[in-house]
C-alpha cells in the first residue's frame, strides 16, 4: 500500500480530450513523471498528433504555462486521480 | 434565441469593461505582492469618445522579469575579461551592471474594436530607465514563444503603433483570440446549461465552425428536447435567465482565462496555485 502511494506521487496520469478538429488518440491515458514540466506533455502530444501546433487547456478555464510542473497542476486541478488534458490542433497566433 | 454554447469568444466594449474591472478586483485581492492592475481612462491629449465613452484601458506597471541566464553571462564575462574587470572598479559600473538583473515591464489590455477581444500591448525597459531593444526582449521571451516567433514573424508579436499613446509598442497578434476563447469555454457552458456534451470531437467541431443558424439547427436536430424548450414560454423566460447568468459568469472569468494563454507568450505567467484562487475567487 505504501509503495503505491509513493507511485501516486511520482506519476501523474494524464488523460487527453480532443476538441475541435483535432484527431483522437488511439490511447488517451498516460502516466508522466510528477517532476517533469507541462512543456514535455505538450511536445508528447505534438509528436502523437504529428502536428506543429497544438493548443491545450485544462479544466476548460486555464492554458497552462509550459514552465508549470505536473505535480502543481495535478495539485490544483487533478479530478479523480487524473489530469485531464484539453487539446485542440487550432493555433494560439498566426 | 442564440444558445450561448454556440458563442463566438468576442465581448462588447461594455462587457470587457466588467471584465477587466471583476478581474482588477480579485488580482488586488489575492496578489497583493504583485504589481496591481489598474483601469485607466485613455490620456486626456490622445482621448476620444467613442459611442459616448471616454475609451479605457487595463494597466500593469513595473512588473519585473528576471533576466534569464544572466548569472552564467556575468561569471563567463567575467572570466575572458578579467583584466578589464580589475580596472572597472567604478561603483557606478558594478551598479549598471547588477540593475540588468531584472527587466521591468509594462503592459497595457486594450479593446480592440476590430476583433471583439483585447489585446496586449506591451514593453520593456532595464531598471536604469533605458528601453529594452527587440533583441533584448526576444532574449526575455520563453522557449516556446521565440519558436513561435521564429515560425510567424507578422502574425505573433509585432511592434505597433499603440492606440492611444501613439508610440511604437509590442503586441501580441488577436486574430485567433476569439476562437481559442469560444474552445476553452465550450464544455464549461454545455455544463451549466445542461446541454449533452457532444460525444466526438467532430461533433465539437460541427458546433464551432459552422455559422450560428445553422449550428443551433443542428443542435436542435440532435437534441430533440431543445424544441420542448423553446415551445414553452415560460421555460423560455427560464432559459433566457440562465443564458444571462452564464454571460456573467463568463465575463467574470474573462480576462484571467485570456491572461493564461496570452500572458505566458510574453513571460507573464500565472502559476496555476495562482489562477486557481483567482478563478475560485471569480466564482465566488
Amino acid at each position: 500500500m505504501a509503495a503505491r502511494d509513493k507511485e501516486r506521487e511520482a506519476f501523474v496520469v494524464i488523460l487527453f480530450r480532443a476538441t475541435g478538429d483535432a484527431p483522437i488518440l488511439k490511447q488517451s491515458k498516460f502516466k508522466i513523471a510528477a517532476a517533469e514540466k507541462f512543456a514535455k506533455v505538450i511536445d508528447f502530444l505534438r509528436k502523437q498528433l504529428h502536428r506543429e501546433t497544438v493548443f491545450v487547456y485544462i479544466n476548460s478555464a486555464f492554458s497552462p504555462n509550459p514552465d508549470e510542473v505536473v505535480a502543481d497542476l495535478f495539485e490544483n486541478f487533478g479530478i479523480d486521480g487524473k489530469l485531464v488534458v484539453n487539446y485542440a490542433c487550432s493555433m494560439a497566433w498566426g | 434565441m442564440e444558445a450561448l454554447n454556440l458563442w463566438n469568444g468576442t465581448l462588447t466594449a461594455e462587457e470587457f469593461k466588467l471584465a477587466a474591472l471583476c478581474f482588477v478586483d480579485s488580482w488586488e485581492r489575492l496578489c497583493p505582492e504583485l504589481p496591481h492592475w489598474h483601469w485607466v481612462p485613455a490620456p486626456y491629449l490622445h482621448r476620444t469618445i467613442f459611442r459616448g465613452n471616454v475609451q479605457e484601458y487595463l494597466v500593469l506597471e513595473n512588473m519585473l522579469l528576471p533576466v534569464k541566464n544572466k548569472l552564467q553571462k556575468v561569471e563567463l564575462s567575467a572570466r575572458e575579461d578579467n583584466m578589464i574587470m580589475e580596472e572597472l572598479q567604478d561603483l557606478s559600473t558594478i551598479n549598471a551592471d547588477s540593475a540588468c538583473e531584472y527587466h521591468m515591464y509594462t503592459y497595457h489590455v486594450i479593446y480592440s474594436e476590430v476583433y471583439k477581444v483585447p489585446v496586449l500591448y506591451f514593453h520593456g525597459h532595464c531598471l536604469d530607465g533605458r528601453q529594452l531593444s527587440w533583441e533584448e526582449i526576444q532574449h526575455d521571451l520563453p522557449q516556446c514563444s521565440l519558436e513561435v516567433a521564429d515560425s510567424f514573424h507578422w502574425t505573433f508579436l509585432t511592434q505597433e503603433d499603440h492606440p492611444y499613446l501613439h508610440h511604437p509598442w509590442f503586441s501580441l497578434h488577436p486574430c485567433e483570440t476569439s476562437h481559442l476563447m469560444s474552445l476553452i469555454f465550450f464544455r464549461w457552458i454545455c455544463k451549466l446549461q445542461g446541454t449533452p456534451l457532444p460525444s466526438t470531437s467532430t461533433g465539437d467541431m460541427s458546433l464551432t465552425t459552422h455559422s450560428t443558424k445553422e449550428a443551433f439547427t443542428e443542435k436542435q436536430r440532435r437534441f430533440p428536447e431543445a424544441d420542448v424548450i423553446e415551445a414553452n414560454s415560460e421555460t423560455k423566460h427560464d432559459v433566457r435567465l440562465l443564458q444571462m447568468s452564464i454571460k456573467e459568469e463568463i465575463i467574470s472569468k474573462y480576462c484571467l482565462t485570456w491572461l493564461s494563454f496570452s500572458g505566458a507568450a510574453v513571460g507573464l505567467n500565472l502559476s496555476s496555485g495562482t489562477f486557481k484562487e483567482l478563478w475560485q475567487a471569480q466564482c465566488a
